[in-house]
Order: C-alpha cells, then structure tokens, then sequence
C-alpha cells in the first residue's frame, strides 16, 4: 500500500506536470479558443500547485533523490534514465512553475500581440524542456533538453523581437551556446568513459577518474557552464539577446535560462572538482571579478533600459557563483537563495521595463521623463524593485549578497569580497540613475497621454513584489535545513 | 574448385553452378531488371508525341492520378516481398551461388540495403517530378542504367563482377553529370570521368594483386583461404595490407575523401539541381557498401593495418569539410563540403573495425542512414520553392519564407537544425555514438578535433538558415501550395525528428542483426 502510494506520488510529482503541458500543446495546436486558453492557464497553475504541495512532501535535510520516476520509454542510452526531485532542484522547479503563469498571464493581457496562439505554444514546449532539465537524474537528458531549449528560444525572439539586429542576437547567442555545448559534450563523453554511466549520484565517487580528468572535466565544464551564466568573455550574446527579446524571452532568459548554467555547476562541477578546484579557484574568481566589474561598469554607461538590468543580471549572477566556489556550506545556500532572488528581481525588472515599452515604444532612457507624476502605480513599482535590485535590506537580494559575502570572509577571501562589495556600489549607482532619469524628470510633454497600469499588469508586479519582501524579510522559509553537504569541500 | 561448399545448417544455402542456375539468375537478375523495367514504364507514357522537341515537358504531360497508382503498385509490391520473404525464410538465410566466374550473394544485408535502395530510388522519383525537371530521352536510359548497376552490385560476390557494376554505374553517372550538355555540365563530366578512370585503374590493380596472390576472385572462396588456410599463419601481413589499399584508393577517389576531393566541388557545382541530389545519396550507399564487402571479405586480416590511414583520413575530411563550407555562397558547394564531413564521419567508426567490426559497420551505417534522411527531407522542403534553379546557383535569392508559409519554413529549419546536430533531433545521436565508442578507446584528441569542427558546420548551416528565415528582404515569394499529402509528409518528418531518441536503438539493433 505505502509502495503503491509512494508510486502515485513520483508521478505526480514528477511525470504529471510533462504530461499535462503536452495535453495542453495538442490543444493548442489543434483547437485554438477561449477555452483552450482557459484550460493552459488553468494547467499551468495546477503545476505551481503541484510544485508548491510538493514543499510539505520534501525533507530538505536528506540528501539525494527523494522521488524518483523511471522513464521506461527511452531506451537507455548512456545508462537508464529517470526524473528525480531533490532538495536543490526543488527550488528551481518552483521557480519555473511560478514564473510560467504570470508569462502566460502577461502575454494574454498584451493586446499588441496579434500571434497569441504561437506565442503560448513556444512558451509550453520551453516550459516542458525547463522542467525536464531540472528534474533529469543523469547528464545525458539534462543536456538534451539544455540543448534543444535552443529551439524555442530562437523562435521567441525570432517571431516577437522587436528590432532590426535580432538576427544578429540569434547568432550570437546561437553560437555562443553552441560553443559552451561543445564543451559539454565532450565532458559528457569523457564522464561516461570513466563512470560507466552519467547519474549525478554517481559523480562523488571520484575514485574513478585520474587527476588529469579531473582537471580536464573542471575547465571543460566551468567554460560550459560559464556560456550560460555568462561569465566575462563569454558574455556578450548576453545584452543581445535581452535587447532583441519580447518582454517574456527577457523574463524567462534571465529568471530561469542563466540559472540553467549555475544549476549545472553545482550538480557537475563541484562534485567532479572537489579536489583539484583549489589550483582553478584563482583563475576562476579572477574571471568572476573582472565579469563583476566589468558587468557593474557597463551599465552604468548604457541607455538601454533592458541593456542596464542585462548587465545587472550578469552581476548578480556572478556574485552568486562567488558563493559557490567558496565550497562552504553558506556559500552555496547564499548561491541558491541568490539564484531564486535573481530570478524573482530581475523578472519583475523585465515585466516592468515591457510595460513601460508598451505604452512609450522606447527604452532608451534619455527619452524617457518624469513618469512620477504620469504613472504613480507603475512607479512605485519600479522603485521597489530598483531598490530590491540594489539589494536593499529587507529585500531578498541583500539576504543573498550578505550570505554570500560572509562566507567569503569566513573563508578569509578579500579580493573577492572587497570586489563583491564595490560591485555592489556600482549597482546602487546605475539603479539610482535609473530612478532619476526615468521616474524624477522633467515631465515631457509627449508622454502626456500615457495611462497606468491596468489591473492584471498591477497583479503581475505585485505578486512578485510579495514575494521579493516575503523572502527578504524572512528568508528561512524557504532554505531553513537545506542540507549541501555533498558539494562541500571534506578535509 | 566447385562445390566445394556444402549445406552446414539450416541457415546457409549454397548452390553450385549446375545445380541450380535458374534460382541464381532469379535472384541475381530478375530483381534489378524488374526495377530496370519498372522504371522504363514509369516514364515511358509521359514522354512527348510532339514532334521537334526532344524534352519531356512536364506541365503538359504529366498526370497525378498515373503517379498515384504508381505509388500504389510499388509499395504494394514491396510490402509483398517483404511479407513472403519473412514468411518463406526465418532464419535470415545466406544464399551464395557460386562458380569459377559468377558469384552471388544474397544475405539480409543485400535484402534490406535492396529494399533501402528502391524506397530511396522512388523517393529520388519523386523529386524529379517534383522538381520539375526536364529530361531528355537519353538522360532516362542513362538513369535506368544507374539504378540497374546500382541494385545488381549489391548482389555480387565476384570481384569482377564488382569492378562491372561499379563501372557501368560510373559510366552512367559521367554521362548524368553531362546532362543537358552545358559547357560548365561538360567540363564537370570531364574531370568527373578522369578521377573515375582513377579509381578503375587502382580498382583493377587491386585485382591483379588477388589474381596474382590467390588465383581466384570469389569474395568467400579468398576469405575462406585466407581465414583458415593461408594468411593466419602468412609472415608478411604487410604486403597484403598494401595491395589491399589499391581498393581503398580506388574508393576513396571516387567518394571524395580528403586527398582526393579536389574535384567534388566543380563536379558538384557543374550539375543540375536533381542529378546532384542523384549523386551525392546513391553514390555514398554504394560505394559504402562495396567497401564495407571488400572489408568484410577481403581485407578483414589486414584491417588493423589500416587504422592510421582510416583515422587521418576521415579526420581529414572533418577539417577540411568543416571549414571549406564557411566561404560558400552556393548550396551546391556548402553541400559538397558537408557531404565530405559526412563521409569522413562514416568512415570514421572504421578504425576499430580490426577489434569490433559488427560495431564500426553499424554504427557508420547508422550515420550514413541519418544523413541521407535529412537531404532527401530537405530536398522535399525545398522543392516547393518554384525557382529551386536559381536557389541552387546563389544562397543569395532564398528570401524570407516565414512570412510566406511558416509551416514550410518550419520543416526547413527542423532539417537544418538535424544536420547541425542539436541534441534531441536526428544529426546528433549517431554522431555521438561514433564519438562516444571513440573516446571509448582513448581516441582524445580525434573526438576533440570532431567535436569542434561540429561548431564549424552548425556555422554554414546557419548560413542558409539565416537566408531562409531571418533576411530581410520582402520580395514577392513563389512557393507551390500544399497539398494533404505533403502535410502529412512533414508531420511525419518533424515526429521522426523529435522521436529519434525513442526509436534511435531500435535502428542500430536493426542494421547490426543484418550481419
């Protein structure tokens, strides 16, 4: 009976959010109305349900997959596969299920959109691959659905782009993903070569691979990884694509696609590089560092609005992976608190900037002025989450950043810290900017005509602001007895 | 000499000259002539009774309801054959007819590369018609004899009788390439002829060397002598890996390996539109074939000779192709180029043929299989351009076609990204295999070079890809309307595409329980 149970809740749990998103795509492909749509939002929010009910099921103090469901029908290519769920997946599935709705919510509002039904199929198939890359118990079919998150993605801005150069910001960011794959791959193949198989389980036991493969697979994967996240010279598809992006390929790029890459470096990495991190650690913060600054300094200098909180993600981001080359146990929980507050923050900084887009038809932040006295509800807003940005206390950027600053320097690192905390300078500096230049201005006379935001545009960046404050104010809610000891350097 | 074979079990059947010479014809040439008239009759009631021209024209004579009972009539035929052949033989049988002078093979391998062939040759059809293309009377004769020396060489166990075949078919295709006789056609069928002659000439030293050594030409008669009797005990190996390289040169040449592939390009770019498609899918099944019989037969003993020359050579063309595609402008050309990455990926598994040869034979199979799936779907995406001629001549006129019918654009991106090789779609699983069973054996620096060309590759894919999706251009679009049929035709491409990881398996324990 308990087995049987145990059974149902794997598949709930696991295979029934998969199943009902390709429910929802037959639907929408064969019979597009208002009742498909009814039914896609309906899906998807059962699947933030599912995520949420699956919160009071988890012991986050146990380490390893604590529900695991087989796929039978893939044969087994490179070991049997399966979907797992475990207390550090748990989060980013959460995330992904949170964010899906207010997408789906935020392009049925947009009325400008006149391909609503190709939009709500793009945005399904990358919701299935997401949820399948975070829930894969082995290599293999988390690269495939890395990979093939390509697809979509191309066709998302391809399709809802806004500009001439978005051929351009899909070559770029075609290419670089290629060129980090390609390291993956071969890290793959060298990984299945010594393990027999590609289980993340399997990957502490680090008897099977020499020295020299370890080396090998740490630089193999931190550039992999480093495409994804993007650290400094792998960085520029980066701006580009957000640039070129609608609002949602801007939400979901920076709130669930760049945490593909910090995911990945805590699942592969830092199990395989336990030993041999310490000769890389100097190479690797120096390049973290140089993306800080370098991420810090340029935004400061952009007047692209969507350009600025591009170049604020690859900072934050950074910071994060600050706290997870420490190996230390704060540090990684400040890397995925700072992960989820990234992807709450930076979402809502991209909803909020679409809006404005939506009535102004610009981002440049010269045009822009005195929005204050026009839009009071919008600016409110989008002061709250300029402070969340620049990681206000209260907010739950701060949480995060402090965390992560402390095991810094409890780990006696002061380079790194010292330029944790100027960075942070410079992100107090291009937010305050942005306050200043588009909501304390002149008023321009153009903007005269302009109207607030509408009702579901305020739920949108309400409920994201709830959730900024709640985990800010108490952030043990979520990674009370989060458990990492597995990626934790043993002496 | 004769029957020298006798019954061992109940899967080999051998027959001896006399004995049966009927079955033998029957199995050897009724098949292919059957085909050869088949195709005759095909084209024979749409050719022009209007005098002065000596063109098909296709507009005015061709019907769809004449196609449609051809169609009818062929798969209902093949699936009949297949039927009897699993219902009268279970056990997978191996018939060898053999004499001094004539020998036959006819295994699961022959069978299904057979039943292969004809599916491809009437996909290859369908194109024509597609294509719009217009023949001459000769041009049909010359393709018959290309199809009809292509199924009868797979039959062949006789080194001449290889060396026959492979030149009639040689012959055919030089005067295919000639086509309609243009100056830049002609030039590309003079040098196309020479470089064949080449390979014959290095084909029939390789077979003076049998002659000489062995005294015999029966594929199974030498690797039964060699096997048992003569080359297991033999001091100089190496002699005979050097002679048996003759025929790896002659095939080399003729496929278009990286020495030897400076004239696959102007050959290539000489053509028409549809020979083109002709030559670079049969071509490759063919000569694939002959090499992997002549690996299995003959050169099996000395194979582990040839490892070097396999593994620089098909890393070779991996460089070579990879990067001589990014300066193309012309679809012929980037298909040239990624035709020799596509032969250096399949002759790549066969540098452990000497330890595992069921593996390296699957698994180059397996690629070669793949890849000629993704033309034939990109070449049927592409003909409903109507002005494929042009496109083919300059990547420059393919214009935004998204805006035009998305759901054709769809399909040409699906197969493009497949050739690239993006993980869940079809390019990428045999390619990793290859690269997996690779590393498998240490191989790091080969799997490394390959992995990185791959992105060189994904580069000139992303060329046309930019040009048929993302140009800017918005001039006025020709494309044939869709039908039902062709409907169903890219839903079935795009379900293979994104259920290969389901049924990939299925496929290599398909082609390795065919050895």
């Amino acid at each position: 009976m308990n087995m049987n149970m145990n059974l149902n809740l794997n598949f709930i749990f696991l295979a029934l959010p998969l199943v009902v998103l390709i429910i929802n795509l037959v639907f929408l492909v064969l019979f597009y109305n208002r009742l498909t749509v009814f039914f896609v939002f309906i899906s998807n929010l059962l699947i933030f349900v599912i995520y949420s009910i699956l919160s009071c099921y988890l012991d986050f103090t146990i380490i390893g997959s604590q529900f695991v469901y087989q796929l039978t029908m893939i044969p087994p290519y490179f070991g049997v596969h399966s979907l797992i769920v475990d207390n550090i997946s748990y989060f980013f599935l959460l995330l992904t299920g949170f964010l899906f709705p207010l997408c789906l919510l935020y392009v049925h509002l947009e009325d400008s959109i006149s391909l609503k039904q190709r939009s709500f199929i793009i945005l399904l198939i990358l919701e299935f691959f997401i949820i399948l890359c975070f829930s894969a118990s082995n290599f293999f079919l988390f690269f495939v659905s890395f990979e093939f998150l390509l697809i979509p993605m191309i066709f998302l801005i391809y399709f809802f782009g806004s500009r001439g150069r978005k051929v351009h910001s899909i070559y770029l960011f075609l290419f670089y993903t290629l060129l980090g794959s390609i390291f993956l791959l071969y890290s793959l193949l060298v990984i299945y070569k010594a393990y027999g198989n590609l289980e993340f389980t399997s990957l502490s036991n680090l008897d099977k691979l020499t020295l020299e493969e370890q080396r090998l697979l740490t630089i193999l994967l931190f550039f992999g990884f480093a495409v994804k996240i993007p650290v400094f010279p792998l960085h520029l598809w980066l701006p580009e694509a957000h640039v070129e992006a609608p609002t949602v390929g801007s939400v979901l790029l920076a709130g669930i696609l760049l945490k593909l890459g910090g995911y990945g470096m805590l699942r592969l990495l830092l199990p395989i590089s336990v030993n041999v991190l310490i000769e890389y650690k100097a190479f690797f913060i120096t390049l973290i560092s140089i993306s800080i600054l370098y991420g810090g300094l340029a935004a400061i200098r952009q007047v692209d609005l969507k350009k600025i909180i591009a170049y604020s993600s690859v900072v934050h981001m950074n910071i994060g992976l600050l706290g997870l080359f420490t190996q230390t146990s704060s540090g990684i929980i400040g890397f995925i608190f700072l992960m989820c507050s990234h992807g709450l923050i930076s979402s809502a900084m991209f909803f909020a900037v679409g809006m404005l887009y939506e009535r102004v038809h610009t981002k440049n932040i010269l045009y822009i002025k005195g929005l204050a006295r026009i839009m009071p509800k919008f600016s409110l807003f989008f002061l709250l989450f300029c402070f969340a940005n620049l990681s206000l206390p209260g907010t739950c950027n701060f949480v995060g950043e402090i965390v992560v600053f402390f095991a810094l320097g409890l780990e006696n690192n002061y380079f790194a810290l010292i330029i944790g905390v100027f960075s942070s300078f410079f992100c107090t500096l291009f937010c305050l900017i942005l306050i200043v230049r588009t909501l304390y201005n002149q008023i321009d006379t153009k903007f005269s005509v302009i109207y607030d935001l509408t009702n579901g545009e305020t739920f949108i960046l309400f409920i994201l602001f709830f959730f900024v404050l709640l985990f800010g104010i108490c952030p043990g809610f979520i990674v009370q007895n989060l458990e990492v000891v597995e990626y934790i350097v043993k002496n | 000499m004769k029957n020298r074979y006798v019954v061992c079990n109940d899967e080999i059947l051998v027959i001896g000259e006399s004995t049966d010479a009927f079955l033998s014809y029957f199995i050897a040439g009724i098949l292919p002539f059957a085909f050869f008239l088949f195709f005759v009759g095909f084209f024979l009631p749409i050719m022009p009774s209007r005098p002065y021209s000596d063109r098909i024209d296709f507009k005015d004579y061709n019907s769809i309801d004449l196609l449609r009972n051809r169609v009818i009539g062929l798969m209902s035929a093949l699936v009949f054959s297949a039927v009897l052949y699993t219902k009268v033989f279970k056990y997978y049988p191996l018939i060898i007819v053999f004499s001094d002078t004539t020998a036959l093979i006819f295994d699961p391998l022959v069978y299904y590369t057979l039943m292969f062939l004809i599916c491809f040759f009437f996909l290859l059809c369908q194109l024509i018609y597609r294509y719009k293309t217009n023949l001459k009377k000769e041009e049909l004769i010359y393709l018959s004899f290309f199809m009809f020396a292509s199924l009868a060489i797979l039959f062949q166990a006789n080194l001449i009788g290889i060396f026959l075949c492979l030149e009639l078919f040689s012959l055919s295709s030089y005067l295919l390439v000639a086509g309609l006789g243009r100056k830049v056609s002609i030039e590309a069928a003079i040098k196309y002829s020479l470089i064949g002659l080449l390979g014959t000439v290095f084909f029939l030293a390789g077979i003076t060397f049998v002659i000489l050594n062995f005294g015999i030409l029966n594929l199974f008669d030498i690797g039964m002598f060699m096997r048992y009797e003569f080359l297991y005990f033999s001091p100089d190996l190496k002699y005979y890996a050097l002679c048996g390289s003759l025929f790896l040169i002659s095939l080399f040449l003729k496929l278009g390996v990286v020495p030897f592939h400076f004239w696959i390009l102007d050959v290539y770019k000489g053509v028409s539109p549809v020979t083109f498609i002709w030559l670079i899918t049969v071509s490759k099944v063919i000569l694939v074939f002959v090499l992997i019989n002549l690996l299995q037969h003959l050169l099996y003993f000395v194979s582990m000779y040839y490892e070097n020359i396999f593994l620089g050579l098909s890393v070779a063309s991996i460089i070579v192709g990879s990067i001589g595609g990014l300066r193309q402008r012309n679809l012929k050309g980037l298909f040239a180029y990624s035709s020799i990455v596509t032969v250096g990926f399949v002759l790549l598994p066969f540098v452990f043929y000497f330890e595992n040869p069921r593996l390296a034979t699957t698994l180059s199979l397996s690629y070669l299989v793949v890849y000629l799936f993704n033309l034939i779907s990109f070449f049927f995406f592409l003909s409903k351009y109507k002005d494929q001629y042009i496109i083919f001549n300059n990547l420059e006129r393919i214009n935004n076609i998204t805006k035009a019918n998305p759901l054709l654009a769809f399909g040409l991106v699906f197969s493009l990204f497949a050739f690239m090789g993006l993980p869940p779609l079809l390019g990428f699983f045999p390619k990793v295999f290859i690269l997996s069973s690779l590393i498998e054996l240490e191989y790091y620096y080969t799997v490394a070079i390959c992995v990185i060309c791959t992105l060189f590759t994904g580069f000139y894919y992303f060329l046309i890809l930019k040009r048929l999706c993302f140009s800017k251009t918005n001039t006025y679009l020709n494309y044939t309307p869709f039908k039902f049929f062709d409907y169903i035709i890219i839903l079935i491409i795009i379900i293979i595409n994104l259920g290969f990881i389901f049924f990939f398996n299925d496929l290599l324990i398909f082609i390795d329980m065919l050895f």
